[in-house]
């Protein structure tokens, strides 16, 4: 294939961030939210993810998946929100998310939402560099290749962090199963 | 390395069925609420177009330590002596595009403090992260109503030499000449100086007429006629803004400028 190609095909996939946002603002949001961002923060921090979004938008590379990307920046946001929250001695997450948009309705919706709330305590129980990669591989979806070039890490490092996250996620989930807590 | 070379990625831990159960539920999330990604927008929007049109006097720019300081407390931009909807809450933390009411000087303030102002300026163009928004290429410059520019005697426009180059390598060297152009006219529009950020405007219109921030152009065209009493303009502007970019990130500020006038 000619290079040539390859750039219309790059280009003809760029987006601008009024796109972006429409499309991604949910992933973007549920990937905060998946992170610990606290209820309360969570608009903020996606507000401040797609500012650096469009700060960054101009030096993307359309040729690589777009959402790993948004994942990156999302997850140094909250990682950086962990940080003033740490310094004024505030926690981010400490109980499960208030369960949003969920309507009271059938029994397998009532029990998805109560599995949500058990996955966000668990989530809780992980370091957070550990946390990063169990949501983006394990609950995003994406590759370990993808989460190396996003998050700018080592394919070996990663995997060794997902092998201890879900270790530390299956723990937590039967810990909290029997009554255990998150803790 | 690709995952597949990974020898030992078969050794993690398998989750089980009932983890992966979970995993499921959690993946099956429901999106954000409507009403949080409305009000986000909107943030986003005045971040990145809210331009602070007060006009503080000179007494108020003296200290140009305090103007930044206020400008990251947020804005709440008045308008031709009325005020309105847009509180520009977003300038916090560095992250945004700090751009607001960091050149609060007038024509008359002090050389030096002029001075200092445009190095502020300076600096705002390296950080600001303004914009790619390459969502209308296409799409056709908003010249329904063309503005009659007299750049006559623009108070002192930076030079080429005083724009500073972008932030980082972009792949685009037009995009990094489109940005310091939006940038010009942003910074004027924050020291109120409509003329002048009209003319930066047309320079882009007249460049890059479908450039890649040509959305973000005519936004700020729009609040560029509301500071220079050209109501019917902007009001006109406004229209072909909607129509031409209906879920336009800018929209929301637009809508309150407008809604604001008499």
């Amino acid at each position: 294939m000619s290079t040539a190609l390859e750039q219309a095909e790059s280009q003809a996939t760029e987006l601008g961030l009024s796109e972006i946002y429409r499309n991604e603002s949910s992933y973007v949001w549920n990937s905060l939210r998946r992170l610990g961002a606290h209820e309360r923060d969570l608009e903020d921090l996606v507000h401040d993810t797609f500012l650096v979004v469009n700060r960054r938008l101009g030096d993307f590379d359309w040729s690589r998946p777009l959402r790993p990307w948004l994942y990156g920046i999302a997850m140094r946001v909250a990682a950086d929100a962990r940080k003033s929250a740490r310094n004024r001695h505030e926690t981010l997450s400490a109980e499960p998310p208030e369960p949003t948009g969920a309507q009271p309705g059938p029994d397998e919706e009532v029990s998805a939402q109560q599995n949500r709330n058990l996955v966000a305590l668990a989530l809780d129980c992980l370091d957070f560099k550990n946390r990063a990669i169990f949501v983006m591989h394990d609950i995003n979806e994406h590759t370990l290749a993808e989460a190396s070039v996003a998050l700018d890490t080592p394919m070996a490092t990663l995997y060794s962090r997902l092998r201890v996250a879900r270790e530390q996620f299956a723990s937590a989930v039967r810990r909290i199963q029997n009554g255990g807590g998150a803790a | 390395m690709n995952e597949s070379d990974l020898p030992s990625l078969g050794d993690l831990p398998p989750l089980g069925s009932d983890l992966q159960s979970l995993l499921r539920d959690e993946q099956a999330a429901p999106a954000m609420p409507d009403a949080m990604a409305a009000r986000i927008q909107e943030r986003l929007a005045i971040s990145l177009t809210g331009v602070p049109l007060s006009a503080p006097d000179v007494s108020e720019a003296a200290s140009a330590t305090a103007a930044t300081a206020e400008a990251s407390n947020g804005i709440l931009a008045t308008l031709a002596g009325k005020p309105l909807l847009i509180a520009a809450a977003a300038f916090t933390t560095g992250i945004g595009v700090g751009v607001g009411g960091t050149t609060y000087f007038s024509k008359n303030a002090p050389a030096a403090m002029q001075q200092s102002a445009e190095a502020q300026v300076a600096v705002v163009l390296i950080d600001a992260g303004v914009a790619a928004l390459p969502a209308y290429d296409a799409a056709p410059s908003l010249e329904v109503v063309t503005p009659v520019i007299e750049p006559a005697a623009p108070a002192r426009l930076p030079s080429k030499k005083e724009v500073a180059p972008p932030p980082a390598p972009t792949q685009d060297r037009g995009l990094a000449a489109e940005r310091a152009l939006i940038e010009l006219s942003r910074t004027a529009l924050t020291r109120r100086d409509a003329k002048t950020a009209l003319a930066h405007l047309a320079e882009h219109a007249s460049g890059f007429a479908t450039g890649r921030l040509a959305e973000e152009r005519d936004a700020l065209r729009i609040q560029a006629y509301v500071l220079d009493h050209a109501y019917t303009k902007a009001k006109a502007q406004a229209k072909v803004f909607e129509t031409r970019y209906p879920k336009s990130v800018f929209l929301p500020v637009v809508r309150n400028v407008i809604a604001e006038l008499p």
